[in-house]
Protein backbone atom coordinates (compact mmCIF):
# COMPACT_ATOMS: atom_id res chain seq x y z
CA UNK A 1 0.00 0.00 0.00
CA UNK A 2 1.59 3.50 -1.13
CA UNK A 3 1.58 6.41 1.08
CA UNK A 4 -1.17 8.15 -0.82
CA UNK A 5 -3.37 4.94 -0.29
CA UNK A 6 -2.50 4.92 3.54
CA UNK A 7 -3.79 8.71 3.56
CA UNK A 8 -7.08 8.15 1.55
CA UNK A 9 -7.64 4.96 3.34
CA UNK A 10 -7.30 6.93 7.10
CA UNK A 11 -9.30 9.62 5.47
CA UNK A 12 -12.36 8.26 4.93
CA UNK A 13 -13.29 7.82 8.30
CA UNK A 14 -14.29 11.03 8.58
CA UNK A 15 -17.52 9.80 7.13
CA UNK A 16 -20.01 8.21 9.29
CA UNK A 17 -20.11 4.15 9.27
CA UNK A 18 -23.25 4.04 7.47
CA UNK A 19 -22.27 7.02 5.06
CA UNK A 20 -18.54 4.39 4.49
CA UNK A 21 -20.35 1.04 4.01
CA UNK A 22 -22.25 2.60 1.51
CA UNK A 23 -19.63 4.97 -0.66
CA UNK A 24 -16.33 4.48 1.03
CA UNK A 25 -15.31 1.92 -1.38
CA UNK A 26 -16.22 3.95 -4.49
CA UNK A 27 -15.02 7.50 -3.29
CA UNK A 28 -11.38 5.94 -2.58
CA UNK A 29 -11.34 3.95 -5.98
CA UNK A 30 -12.06 7.56 -7.36
CA UNK A 31 -9.18 8.81 -5.67
CA UNK A 32 -7.34 6.50 -6.48
CA UNK A 33 -8.22 6.49 -10.29
CA UNK A 34 -7.49 10.12 -10.10
CA UNK A 35 -3.94 9.43 -8.73
CA UNK A 36 -3.16 6.48 -11.22
CA UNK A 37 -4.06 8.89 -13.86
CA UNK A 38 -1.27 11.12 -12.71
CA UNK A 39 -3.05 13.56 -10.40
CA UNK A 40 -0.44 15.17 -7.92
CA UNK A 41 -1.36 14.68 -4.50
CA UNK A 42 -3.44 17.88 -3.54
CA UNK A 43 -4.04 18.59 0.02
CA UNK A 44 -7.25 20.53 -1.27
CA UNK A 45 -8.47 17.48 -2.40
CA UNK A 46 -8.30 16.26 1.00
CA UNK A 47 -9.89 19.05 2.57
CA UNK A 48 -12.77 18.16 0.29
CA UNK A 49 -12.84 14.87 1.67
CA UNK A 50 -12.77 15.98 5.24
CA UNK A 51 -15.26 19.18 4.87
CA UNK A 52 -17.68 16.72 3.08
CA UNK A 53 -17.34 13.83 5.79
CA UNK A 54 -17.66 16.40 8.12
CA UNK A 55 -21.18 18.07 6.41
CA UNK A 56 -22.63 13.90 6.21
CA UNK A 57 -21.82 13.14 9.82
CA UNK A 58 -24.11 16.61 11.30
CA UNK A 59 -26.54 15.50 8.36
CA UNK A 60 -25.98 18.76 6.63
CA UNK A 61 -24.79 18.05 3.70
CA UNK A 62 -28.26 17.63 1.30
CA UNK A 63 -30.93 18.07 3.83
CA UNK A 64 -33.04 20.77 2.62
CA UNK A 65 -33.34 22.31 6.61
CA UNK A 66 -30.21 22.66 8.11
CA UNK A 67 -28.38 23.09 4.67
CA UNK A 68 -30.48 25.69 3.75
CA UNK A 69 -30.75 27.49 7.21
CA UNK A 70 -26.81 27.28 7.66
CA UNK A 71 -26.20 28.85 3.95
CA UNK A 72 -28.45 31.26 4.88
CA UNK A 73 -26.97 32.51 7.72
CA UNK A 74 -23.66 32.25 6.32
CA UNK A 75 -22.78 35.80 4.84
CA UNK A 76 -24.55 37.84 7.65
CA UNK A 77 -22.91 35.71 10.22
CA UNK A 78 -19.50 36.68 8.38
CA UNK A 79 -20.92 40.42 8.08
CA UNK A 80 -21.82 40.41 11.82
CA UNK A 81 -18.36 38.76 12.81
CA UNK A 82 -16.49 41.96 10.88
CA UNK A 83 -19.20 44.33 12.30
CA UNK A 84 -18.23 43.00 15.39
CA UNK A 85 -14.48 42.81 14.52
CA UNK A 86 -14.41 46.54 13.26
CA UNK A 87 -15.98 47.78 16.22
CA UNK A 88 -13.53 46.20 18.42
CA UNK A 89 -10.69 47.32 16.11
CA UNK A 90 -11.90 50.96 16.23
CA UNK A 91 -12.99 51.57 19.61
CA UNK A 92 -10.06 49.80 21.03
CA UNK A 93 -7.32 47.75 20.66
CA UNK A 94 -6.72 50.18 17.70
CA UNK A 95 -5.87 53.07 19.96
CA UNK A 96 -2.26 53.78 20.02
CA UNK A 97 -0.82 52.58 23.55
CA UNK A 98 0.27 56.36 24.27
CA UNK A 99 -3.44 57.18 24.33
CA UNK A 100 -4.40 54.36 26.37
CA UNK A 101 -1.36 55.17 28.73
CA UNK A 102 -2.29 58.44 28.79
CA UNK A 103 -5.78 57.50 29.92
CA UNK A 104 -5.01 55.04 32.37
CA UNK A 105 -3.68 55.98 35.66
CA UNK A 106 -0.91 53.28 36.31
CA UNK A 107 1.71 52.35 34.00
CA UNK A 108 1.00 49.14 31.79
CA UNK A 109 3.17 47.40 29.59
CA UNK A 110 2.79 46.53 26.21
CA UNK A 111 1.78 43.43 24.51
CA UNK A 112 1.39 43.69 20.88
CA UNK A 113 3.52 46.44 19.37
CA UNK A 114 2.07 49.21 19.10
CA UNK A 115 -1.42 47.70 20.25
CA UNK A 116 -2.52 46.71 23.82
CA UNK A 117 -3.46 42.63 22.08
CA UNK A 118 -2.93 41.25 18.78
CA UNK A 119 -6.57 41.92 18.03
CA UNK A 120 -6.10 44.50 15.50
CA UNK A 121 -4.69 41.86 13.06
CA UNK A 122 -7.03 39.40 13.53
CA UNK A 123 -10.13 41.97 12.90
CA UNK A 124 -8.27 43.21 10.09
CA UNK A 125 -8.42 39.97 8.44
CA UNK A 126 -12.22 39.31 9.58
CA UNK A 127 -13.21 42.38 7.50
CA UNK A 128 -11.16 41.98 5.07
CA UNK A 129 -12.60 37.96 4.28
CA UNK A 130 -16.02 38.83 4.76
CA UNK A 131 -15.27 41.78 1.91
CA UNK A 132 -14.02 38.90 -0.56
CA UNK A 133 -16.60 36.65 0.80
CA UNK A 134 -19.71 39.24 -0.13
CA UNK A 135 -17.82 40.51 -3.33
CA UNK A 136 -16.67 36.33 -4.50
CA UNK A 137 -19.22 34.09 -3.07
CA UNK A 138 -17.36 31.09 -4.34
CA UNK A 139 -14.53 31.79 -1.67
CA UNK A 140 -17.37 32.05 1.17
CA UNK A 141 -15.64 28.61 2.69
CA UNK A 142 -12.24 29.30 2.44
CA UNK A 143 -12.79 32.76 4.35
CA UNK A 144 -14.80 30.92 7.14
CA UNK A 145 -11.97 28.51 7.93
CA UNK A 146 -9.31 30.85 7.82
CA UNK A 147 -11.55 33.44 10.40
CA UNK A 148 -12.07 30.49 12.54
CA UNK A 149 -8.49 28.87 12.75
CA UNK A 150 -7.03 32.25 12.87
CA UNK A 151 -9.44 33.02 16.18
CA UNK A 152 -8.87 29.92 17.47
CA UNK A 153 -4.84 30.48 17.01
CA UNK A 154 -5.30 34.04 19.06
CA UNK A 155 -7.12 32.31 21.93
CA UNK A 156 -4.58 29.93 21.83
CA UNK A 157 -1.48 31.02 21.48
CA UNK A 158 -1.96 34.98 21.81
CA UNK A 159 -0.89 34.32 25.20
CA UNK A 160 -1.44 37.96 27.45
CA UNK A 161 -1.70 39.67 24.03
CA UNK A 162 -5.18 38.21 23.36
CA UNK A 163 -8.27 39.72 23.50
CA UNK A 164 -10.85 38.58 25.81
CA UNK A 165 -12.17 35.14 25.24
CA UNK A 166 -15.82 36.68 25.13
CA UNK A 167 -15.07 38.36 21.24
CA UNK A 168 -13.05 35.83 20.53
CA UNK A 169 -15.74 32.91 21.49
CA UNK A 170 -18.48 35.42 19.03
CA UNK A 171 -16.18 35.84 16.83
CA UNK A 172 -15.65 32.13 16.09
CA UNK A 173 -19.62 31.25 16.56
CA UNK A 174 -20.26 33.87 13.58
CA UNK A 175 -18.41 31.77 11.08
CA UNK A 176 -19.42 28.84 11.91
CA UNK A 177 -22.13 29.19 9.20
CA UNK A 178 -20.49 30.15 6.85
CA UNK A 179 -17.74 27.25 7.32
CA UNK A 180 -20.09 24.33 7.37
CA UNK A 181 -22.82 26.10 4.43
CA UNK A 182 -23.03 23.42 1.73
CA UNK A 183 -23.91 26.09 -1.22
CA UNK A 184 -22.70 29.27 -1.75
CA UNK A 185 -24.72 30.31 -4.02
CA UNK A 186 -27.10 32.92 -2.59
CA UNK A 187 -30.30 35.13 -3.92
CA UNK A 188 -28.94 39.19 -4.29
CA UNK A 189 -31.16 40.31 -1.59
CA UNK A 190 -28.92 38.45 0.72
CA UNK A 191 -26.29 40.78 0.41
CA UNK A 192 -27.97 43.84 2.18
CA UNK A 193 -29.37 41.84 4.56
CA UNK A 194 -26.23 40.95 5.37
CA UNK A 195 -24.78 44.07 5.88
CA UNK A 196 -27.65 45.62 7.58
CA UNK A 197 -26.82 42.71 10.09
CA UNK A 198 -22.82 43.62 10.11
CA UNK A 199 -23.89 47.38 10.72
CA UNK A 200 -26.50 46.59 12.83
CA UNK A 201 -24.18 44.84 15.27
CA UNK A 202 -21.66 47.95 15.06
CA UNK A 203 -24.45 50.18 15.90
CA UNK A 204 -25.71 48.13 19.13
CA UNK A 205 -22.51 47.14 20.92
CA UNK A 206 -20.82 50.98 21.49
CA UNK A 207 -24.60 51.78 22.89
CA UNK A 208 -24.72 49.16 24.91
CA UNK A 209 -21.20 49.73 26.51
CA UNK A 210 -22.09 53.28 27.17
CA UNK A 211 -24.99 51.87 29.23
CA UNK A 212 -23.54 49.07 30.96
CA UNK A 213 -22.83 49.56 34.48
CA UNK A 214 -19.08 50.23 35.76
CA UNK A 215 -17.96 51.17 32.31
CA UNK A 216 -17.88 54.61 33.79
CA UNK A 217 -17.64 56.05 29.99
CA UNK A 218 -14.11 55.00 30.25
CA UNK A 219 -12.85 53.85 26.77
CA UNK A 220 -13.97 50.88 24.68
CA UNK A 221 -11.43 48.80 25.09
CA UNK A 222 -11.57 45.01 25.44
CA UNK A 223 -9.30 44.74 28.25
CA UNK A 224 -12.09 47.36 30.32
CA UNK A 225 -15.00 46.99 28.63
CA UNK A 226 -17.26 44.98 30.81
CA UNK A 227 -18.20 41.65 28.83
CA UNK A 228 -20.22 40.90 32.39
CA UNK A 229 -21.89 43.56 32.57
CA UNK A 230 -23.16 43.94 28.82
CA UNK A 231 -24.11 40.30 28.86
CA UNK A 232 -26.15 40.34 32.00
CA UNK A 233 -27.88 43.63 31.42
CA UNK A 234 -27.87 44.45 27.59
CA UNK A 235 -27.70 41.29 25.54
CA UNK A 236 -31.11 39.80 26.34
CA UNK A 237 -32.68 43.04 25.07
CA UNK A 238 -31.15 41.97 21.38
CA UNK A 239 -32.00 38.41 21.73
CA UNK A 240 -35.54 39.08 22.86
CA UNK A 241 -36.08 41.33 19.55
CA UNK A 242 -34.36 38.82 17.18
CA UNK A 243 -37.30 36.75 18.81
CA UNK A 244 -40.17 38.44 18.28
CA UNK A 245 -38.41 38.82 14.45
CA UNK A 246 -37.96 35.08 14.44
CA UNK A 247 -41.92 34.51 15.36
CA UNK A 248 -43.02 37.00 12.76
CA UNK A 249 -40.93 35.28 10.07
CA UNK A 250 -42.22 32.16 11.03
CA UNK A 251 -45.68 33.66 11.12
CA UNK A 252 -45.64 35.03 7.46
CA UNK A 253 -43.69 31.02 6.38
CA UNK A 254 -40.50 31.96 5.94
CA UNK A 255 -39.11 28.94 8.38
CA UNK A 256 -35.96 29.14 7.01
CA UNK A 257 -35.40 32.71 7.25
CA UNK A 258 -36.43 32.01 11.00
CA UNK A 259 -34.13 29.31 11.36
CA UNK A 260 -30.99 31.33 10.40
CA UNK A 261 -32.26 33.94 12.49
CA UNK A 262 -32.04 31.42 15.73
CA UNK A 263 -28.78 30.56 14.42
CA UNK A 264 -27.05 33.86 14.41
CA UNK A 265 -28.76 34.62 17.39
CA UNK A 266 -27.47 31.68 19.06
CA UNK A 267 -23.63 33.46 20.06
CA UNK A 268 -25.34 36.11 22.12
CA UNK A 269 -27.72 34.33 23.58
CA UNK A 270 -24.98 32.14 24.81
CA UNK A 271 -23.08 35.13 26.17
CA UNK A 272 -26.06 36.39 27.36
CA UNK A 273 -26.60 32.78 29.23
CA UNK A 274 -23.16 33.06 30.63
CA UNK A 275 -24.09 36.15 32.66
CA UNK A 276 -25.50 33.56 34.70
CA UNK A 277 -21.96 32.46 36.20
CA UNK A 278 -21.02 32.88 39.74
CA UNK A 279 -18.10 35.12 39.19
CA UNK A 280 -20.68 37.56 37.18
CA UNK A 281 -23.09 37.26 39.36
CA UNK A 282 -21.27 38.65 42.58
CA UNK A 283 -21.00 41.77 40.92
CA UNK A 284 -24.46 42.25 39.93
CA UNK A 285 -26.42 40.02 41.67
CA UNK A 286 -29.35 37.47 40.61
CA UNK A 287 -31.14 38.86 37.27
CA UNK A 288 -34.50 37.60 35.29
CA UNK A 289 -32.73 38.32 32.43
CA UNK A 290 -30.17 36.00 31.60
CA UNK A 291 -32.39 33.25 33.07
CA UNK A 292 -35.13 34.42 30.54
CA UNK A 293 -31.96 34.52 27.95
CA UNK A 294 -30.97 30.76 29.18
CA UNK A 295 -34.57 29.90 28.59
CA UNK A 296 -34.62 31.69 25.06
CA UNK A 297 -31.76 29.81 24.20
CA UNK A 298 -32.81 26.63 25.01
CA UNK A 299 -36.17 27.30 23.78
CA UNK A 300 -34.39 28.23 20.29
CA UNK A 301 -31.86 25.31 20.06
CA UNK A 302 -35.21 22.99 20.50
CA UNK A 303 -36.81 24.41 17.42
CA UNK A 304 -33.86 24.45 15.50
CA UNK A 305 -33.16 20.72 16.21
CA UNK A 306 -36.38 19.66 15.93
CA UNK A 307 -36.78 20.88 12.37
CA UNK A 308 -33.45 19.95 11.48
CA UNK A 309 -34.51 16.01 12.73
CA UNK A 310 -37.77 16.43 11.20
CA UNK A 311 -36.08 17.24 7.66
CA UNK A 312 -33.45 14.92 7.94
CA UNK A 313 -36.05 12.09 8.68
CA UNK A 314 -38.35 13.28 6.01
CA UNK A 315 -35.56 13.13 3.63
CA UNK A 316 -34.68 9.46 4.07
CA UNK A 317 -38.03 8.61 3.81
CA UNK A 318 -39.40 7.55 0.09
CA UNK A 319 -41.24 10.26 -1.31
CA UNK A 320 -44.91 9.07 -2.36
CA UNK A 321 -46.75 9.58 -4.94
CA UNK A 322 -49.58 11.69 -4.34
CA UNK A 323 -53.32 9.62 -5.37
CA UNK B 1 -44.31 29.52 30.60
CA UNK B 2 -47.97 31.04 30.21
CA UNK B 3 -50.04 28.62 28.02
CA UNK B 4 -50.84 31.52 25.27
CA UNK B 5 -47.81 32.72 25.46
CA UNK B 6 -46.45 29.33 24.46
CA UNK B 7 -48.74 28.42 22.26
CA UNK B 8 -48.27 31.51 20.41
CA UNK B 9 -44.58 31.19 19.93
CA UNK B 10 -44.61 27.28 19.12
CA UNK B 11 -47.89 26.58 16.97
CA UNK B 12 -46.43 28.84 14.40
CA UNK B 13 -42.97 26.82 14.29
CA UNK B 14 -45.47 24.01 13.94
CA UNK B 15 -47.41 25.05 11.33
CA UNK B 16 -43.95 26.50 9.36
CA UNK B 17 -42.79 22.66 9.77
CA UNK B 18 -46.01 21.05 8.52
CA UNK B 19 -46.27 24.03 5.59
CA UNK B 20 -42.18 22.70 4.90
CA UNK B 21 -43.15 19.50 3.86
CA UNK B 22 -44.24 20.01 0.41
CA UNK B 23 -42.74 23.98 0.27
CA UNK B 24 -40.03 24.16 -1.93
CA UNK B 25 -40.80 21.11 -3.96
CA UNK B 26 -42.04 20.73 -7.37
CA UNK B 27 -44.17 17.72 -8.63
CA UNK B 28 -43.14 16.56 -12.03
CA UNK B 29 -42.99 13.13 -13.46
CA UNK B 30 -44.26 11.30 -10.38
CA UNK B 31 -41.70 12.93 -8.10
CA UNK B 32 -41.38 15.56 -6.24
CA UNK B 33 -38.28 17.80 -7.20
CA UNK B 34 -37.00 21.19 -5.48
CA UNK B 35 -38.56 23.61 -7.12
CA UNK B 36 -35.30 25.60 -5.97
CA UNK B 37 -33.00 24.12 -8.11
CA UNK B 38 -32.97 26.94 -10.95
CA UNK B 39 -29.85 27.81 -9.31
CA UNK B 40 -27.96 25.82 -11.25
CA UNK B 41 -24.48 26.28 -10.11
CA UNK B 42 -21.50 25.50 -13.26
CA UNK B 43 -20.26 22.35 -11.10
CA UNK B 44 -24.04 21.02 -10.87
CA UNK B 45 -24.60 21.72 -14.63
CA UNK B 46 -21.32 20.17 -16.07
CA UNK B 47 -22.52 16.70 -14.11
CA UNK B 48 -25.72 17.10 -15.46
CA UNK B 49 -24.41 17.15 -18.90
CA UNK B 50 -21.70 14.72 -18.27
CA UNK B 51 -24.39 12.06 -17.32
CA UNK B 52 -26.70 12.85 -20.42
CA UNK B 53 -23.96 11.04 -22.40
CA UNK B 54 -24.76 7.72 -20.58
CA UNK B 55 -24.40 6.23 -17.44
CA UNK B 56 -20.62 7.16 -15.59
CA UNK B 57 -18.88 6.76 -12.48
CA UNK B 58 -17.35 8.82 -10.36
CA UNK B 59 -13.71 9.19 -11.97
CA UNK B 60 -15.35 9.27 -15.62
CA UNK B 61 -17.58 11.93 -14.46
CA UNK B 62 -14.19 14.19 -13.14
CA UNK B 63 -12.80 13.57 -16.81
CA UNK B 64 -15.85 14.48 -18.48
CA UNK B 65 -16.66 17.94 -16.52
CA UNK B 66 -12.81 18.69 -17.41
CA UNK B 67 -13.33 18.29 -21.30
CA UNK B 68 -16.79 19.91 -21.41
CA UNK B 69 -15.16 23.30 -19.33
CA UNK B 70 -12.11 23.10 -21.92
CA UNK B 71 -9.87 21.94 -18.92
CA UNK B 72 -10.95 25.16 -16.67
CA UNK B 73 -13.37 23.14 -14.13
CA UNK B 74 -11.79 19.94 -12.29
CA UNK B 75 -13.86 18.59 -10.17
CA UNK B 76 -12.87 17.26 -6.58
CA UNK B 77 -13.81 14.25 -5.55
CA UNK B 78 -15.29 15.89 -2.28
CA UNK B 79 -16.83 18.14 -4.38
CA UNK B 80 -18.21 15.53 -6.79
CA UNK B 81 -19.22 13.05 -4.34
CA UNK B 82 -21.46 16.23 -2.29
CA UNK B 83 -22.95 17.23 -5.70
CA UNK B 84 -24.04 13.61 -6.47
CA UNK B 85 -25.58 13.43 -3.05
CA UNK B 86 -27.67 16.25 -3.71
CA UNK B 87 -28.70 15.16 -6.98
CA UNK B 88 -29.72 11.86 -5.95
CA UNK B 89 -31.70 12.79 -3.21
CA UNK B 90 -33.86 15.46 -5.19
CA UNK B 91 -34.00 12.87 -7.61
CA UNK B 92 -32.35 14.50 -10.55
CA UNK B 93 -29.84 11.63 -10.61
CA UNK B 94 -29.68 7.70 -10.17
CA UNK B 95 -27.57 4.87 -9.51
CA UNK B 96 -26.99 2.62 -13.12
CA UNK B 97 -25.27 -0.09 -12.30
CA UNK B 98 -22.27 -0.81 -10.39
CA UNK B 99 -19.06 -2.89 -11.38
CA UNK B 100 -15.12 -3.67 -10.27
CA UNK B 101 -12.33 -3.17 -12.83
CA UNK B 102 -9.07 -4.10 -12.17
CA UNK B 103 -9.68 -4.32 -8.11
CA UNK B 104 -11.40 -1.11 -7.84
CA UNK B 105 -15.20 -0.57 -7.16
CA UNK B 106 -17.31 1.81 -9.45
CA UNK B 107 -20.81 2.78 -9.24
CA UNK B 108 -22.83 4.18 -12.45
CA UNK B 109 -25.00 7.25 -12.34
CA UNK B 110 -27.53 8.24 -15.00
CA UNK B 111 -29.50 10.98 -15.32
CA UNK B 112 -33.28 10.68 -14.28
CA UNK B 113 -36.40 11.91 -15.95
CA UNK B 114 -36.68 14.96 -13.70
CA UNK B 115 -32.72 15.39 -14.29
CA UNK B 116 -33.06 15.28 -17.92
CA UNK B 117 -35.89 18.20 -17.91
CA UNK B 118 -34.08 20.45 -15.50
CA UNK B 119 -31.12 19.66 -17.39
CA UNK B 120 -33.19 20.76 -20.78
CA UNK B 121 -34.40 24.14 -19.05
CA UNK B 122 -31.70 24.92 -18.06
CA UNK B 123 -29.66 24.70 -21.18
CA UNK B 124 -32.53 26.45 -22.56
CA UNK B 125 -32.43 29.23 -20.54
CA UNK B 126 -28.46 29.64 -20.50
CA UNK B 127 -28.53 29.66 -24.49
CA UNK B 128 -31.21 31.86 -24.67
CA UNK B 129 -29.31 34.09 -22.82
CA UNK B 130 -25.86 33.63 -25.03
CA UNK B 131 -27.85 34.05 -28.15
CA UNK B 132 -29.29 37.36 -27.08
CA UNK B 133 -26.00 37.77 -25.45
CA UNK B 134 -24.39 37.57 -29.58
CA UNK B 135 -27.30 39.63 -30.94
CA UNK B 136 -25.86 42.36 -28.79
CA UNK B 137 -22.31 42.09 -29.59
CA UNK B 138 -22.91 41.80 -33.20
CA UNK B 139 -24.61 44.94 -33.13
CA UNK B 140 -21.85 46.55 -31.44
CA UNK B 141 -20.17 44.81 -34.18
CA UNK B 142 -17.55 42.73 -31.40
CA UNK B 143 -18.71 39.48 -32.53
CA UNK B 144 -17.05 38.28 -35.66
Amino acid sequence: MTNRERIYSRLLTVYPRWYRERRGEEINSTLLEVAAAGGRFSWLEVAAIAVHGLRVRLGIGYERFAGDVLSLAALPGLMMGAGLALTLGILGDWLPHTTILAAHPAPIALQFGPFWTIGPVLYVLWVAGATVAAVRPRYEHAVAWVCLVATLATRLFGGLARPPTSPLLLLGLLGVPAALAPRTTRPRRQLPISLLSGVTVMAFIPVSDANAPFSGGYFFHPLYWNWGGVAVTEFPYLTGAALFLAVGMLFLGHWRGAGAVGLLMGPWLLQSSLGLRPSVLQWYGPSALPIVSAAVCSAVAVLLVTCWVVDVRRSRIPLIEPS
Amino acid sequence: MDVTLATLVWAPAICAIQRSAHSGLLYTDHRYIKSDVDEVREPTFLVLTALAGGPLHGYAIIQEAEQLSKGRVRLRAGTLYATLDRLSADGLVEEAGEETVDGRFRRYYRLSKPGTALLAAESSRRMAVSKEAIRRLRVLGAWA
